[in-house]
């Protein structure tokens, strides 16, 4: 069928314009998924880059964790920032994905209108961490088995360049929320990989002794990161991308 | 409020109009269509039962109003298209009127609310070859009686 002709059959059946839709379609009470549902349907948008990613990362702790070459105090140290310098870029994929809708304007219109941003934001979220808390206890088991740093040592080694990089991509991306943020977060997330690999060349802070400096940088992490959620879950309603979701 | 909702109102609406002729009785059909549609809480997301929507629009339309009761052509019709195609839309509503109404229905749901056939055979009850042939055939006296140099 040409083009003159559908356009002609389109005007043919035109109806005049409906007078009472807006008022009606706002008033309208209509069905919501569970929020379990939901949480599955936003699993579905999320990239596959970030499960393959995690699968790398994990693949890596498996063979750093049971590698010949790793078995004195020095190699040991390397086994965790090696692991641990890739962690960043696993939270930028986490931390990027979030935002993701908000630079994309929303392929996933039909179930995020029937949840408003904050929500959306939420599940993403809760999905992604707990994909990252999976990979991060697995590579914590598999270090900790060939490791002599114990579980707690182990915990904050690899969880710091993981939550710092985690609050500086929170922080760019809510002072900022173009697409352009992306590369701040990259920088961020390739500066405490390099930070780290520095560390991890100079042996003495793996020891118990600078363990009290590795809590610290978590704890004023974990605090930056709680911040950062609460101000993008603020902002969400103001955005520019909700504009095009609401009326 | 979800921009697919507001695309299937019209779409719903279009065809209630085609269907009674009537704008206010066709807003009033596609209301309650909605309300229908909700209340069977068994709405799943997706746009999956799209002819499901179609099927309560239809059967509304025939029990409410059996007999079509055109409106004067009244100014809100015409909306803001080109002249061009306005000129050209009255002059294929004429010829449609000379199509028996199924085969009408037909071109309204397959190329003016851009339905599957597959939807269409659950909206209408006929089966797909029927569907393709019925519009086929109706496409071709279309062209024929609007003078198919014109489309060609």
């Amino acid at each position: 069928m040409n083009n003159k002709l559908k356009m002609g059959l389109q005007s043919a059946f035109e109806a005049p314009i409906p007078k009472r839709k807006a008022q009606f379609l706002k008033t309208l009470r209509y069905p919501k998924i569970s929020y379990l549902s939901f949480l599955g349907y936003q699993f579905a948008y999320i990239r596959k880059r970030v499960w393959l990613l995690s699968a790398f990362i994990l693949l890596m702790g498996w063979t750093v964790s049971f590698s010949a070459a790793f078995q004195n105090f020095h190699m040991e140290a390397s086994r965790v920032w090696t692991v641990s310098a890739i962690l960043p870029f696993l939270t930028l994929l986490t931390v990027t994905e979030i935002f993701r809708s908000a630079f994309d304007c929303m392929a996933e219109l039909e179930t995020s209108c029937r949840f408003n941003l904050s929500q959306i934001v939420m599940a993403r979220i809760s999905i992604l961490g707990t994909g990252n808390f999976i990979v991060l206890s697995l590579l914590l088991i598999l270090i900790n088995r060939s490791s002599h740093f114990g579980i707690l040592r182990l915990t904050f080694y690899l969880l710091v360049p993981y939550l710092i990089t985690c609050s500086l991509c929170l922080l760019i991306l809510n002072r900022s929320s173009t697409r352009e943020s992306m590369y701040g977060c990259a920088a961020a997330a390739g500066l405490v990989g390099i930070i780290n690999m520095i560390i991890g060349s100079a042996v003495q802070f793996y020891s118990a002794g600078y363990l009290r400096y590795w809590i610290l940088l978590s704890a004023a992490a974990i605090v930056l990161i709680g911040f950062q959620i609460h101000n993008l879950l603020k902002q969400t309603e103001d955005k520019t991308w909700n504009l095009l979701l609401t009326e | 409020m979800s921009a697919d909702l507001q695309e299937h109102y019209d779409k719903i609406y279009r065809y209630c109009y085609f269907k009674v002729g009537n704008a206010t009785l066709a807003e009033d059909l596609t209301q309650e269509t909605f309300l229908k549609y909700f209340s069977q809480n068994s709405y799943i997301e997706h746009g999956k039962k799209l002819a499901y929507l179609y099927v309560i629009a239809r059967n509304l339309c025939i029990d409410t109003f059996q007999k079509k009761q055109f409106e004067e052509l009244k100014e809100d019709v015409a909306t803001v298209e080109p002249f061009e195609r306005v000129e050209l839309g009255i002059a294929i509503r004429q010829v449609l009127k000379k199509l028996p109404e199924q085969e009408q229905e037909l071109l309204l749901l397959r190329f003016v609310n851009g339905l599957a056939v597959g939807e269409i055979t659950a909206i209408t009850g006929l089966s797909r070859f029927a569907v393709y042939r019925k519009t086929s055939s109706a496409l071709s006296t279309l062209k024929r009686l609007m003078k198919e140099d014109d489309f060609s």
